[in-house]
């Protein structure tokens, strides 16, 4: 099992609707699990902003930005991931569909560089947050009475396959 | 042993000291054990908190019922069928023994954390957030356990 990470910027705001979603790492595979061991933001305008986390079971479209990962990315640099993990950013064309209630949640302050790290299974190698093929992870706009926009973050995953 | 995590928003309660939320595992056999509960404020001035043991899960105003997809397997939805209770309650959950007192930050997006080892929920009870006194607030709160 390998370690991967990859970062991207997002490349707008998301709208200040309920489940819009900032960041998605989506695994295309069809046979290969991965495992996400961290998440990381940090936010670069000085606006407060509230993230939740929920798994998607379709991609969406048209994100504003995506990074594919090579093995460049890969700890070992030895390959690149096999199940072709990309990390998309904000703003979505046609929003990923979330499913099941959201995993974590957090609330950020109005300070630039203000971020959060989360860390699954301890961080160790296969023990995070299990992503099946042709599904993925999202951070995204949570219910907090009246939703406010996810400003624009640098995002890093974490993860092993 | 699969673990689990579920966030819940808990809209502000109407008269503290009062429960905010309940972790409540209604199995009449199995235990669930929590490792990692946190807070986390959207709005400023922060409120006392307390953690406490529930044996009654009280009338809650809604609930959060965690499924396949809070398992980070994704392999299956909690065999104890845990579920957050969120308030208002209309009938207000029964405490046992002492709070585990905090006082979060007064700064929005404050947060307290803490990751515990293995905290035994029996069945047929519950762990309860409870706003002590002070500002209300809006804030959320992420139970993760495992069973």
């Amino acid at each position: 099992m390998q370690r991967y990470s990859v970062g991207g910027r997002m490349n707008a705001a998301t709208g200040a609707t309920l489940n819009d979603v900032a960041s998605q790492l989506w695994n295309p595979s069809s046979t290969k699990s991965i495992f996400v061991a961290e998440i990381h933001f940090t936010k670069t305008t000085a606006t407060g902003d509230s993230h939740g986390l929920q798994r998607s079971s379709a991609r969406g479209a048209t994100p504003g930005a995506t990074v594919t990962p090579d093995a460049d990315n890969a700890y070992s640099r030895q390959a690149t991931p096999p199940s072709a993990t990309v990390l998309e950013l904000a703003n979505f064309g046609t929003e990923p569909t979330l499913a099941g209630p959201e995993i974590m949640r957090t609330s950020l302050p109005a300070a630039i560089g203000s971020g959060f790290s989360w860390i699954f299974g301890n961080g160790q190698p296969g023990f995070g947050i299990e992503v099946p093929p042709g599904t993925g992870l999202c951070v995204m706009v949570p219910e907090i009475g009246t939703e406010v926009a996810i400003q624009i973050s640098d995002a890093i995953y974490v993860w092993d396959e | 042993m699969q673990e689990y995590r579920v966030a819940v928003n808990m809209p502000v309660v109407s008269s503290p000291p009062e429960i905010q939320s309940v972790f409540w595992n209604p199995s009449s056999t199995k235990s669930v054990f929590l490792t990692h509960f946190s807070l986390h404020k959207w709005g400023g001035a922060g409120p006392s908190c307390g953690i406490v043991r529930v044996s009654t899960e009280g009338t809650p105003t809604s609930t959060v019922t965690p499924g396949q997809d809070n398992s980070f397997s994704r392999d299956a939805a909690p065999p104890s069928a845990v579920r957050v209770a969120v308030a208002d309650f209309t009938a207000a959950p029964t405490e046992q023994g002492p709070e585990l007192r905090f006082r979060p930050g007064d700064l929005p997006g404050s947060m307290i954390e803490f990751e515990l080892d293995m905290f035994e929920v029996p069945p047929g009870t519950g762990l309860a957030f409870k706003h002590m006194g002070g500002t209300t607030q809006i804030m959320a709160a992420v139970y993760g356990w495992k069973e």
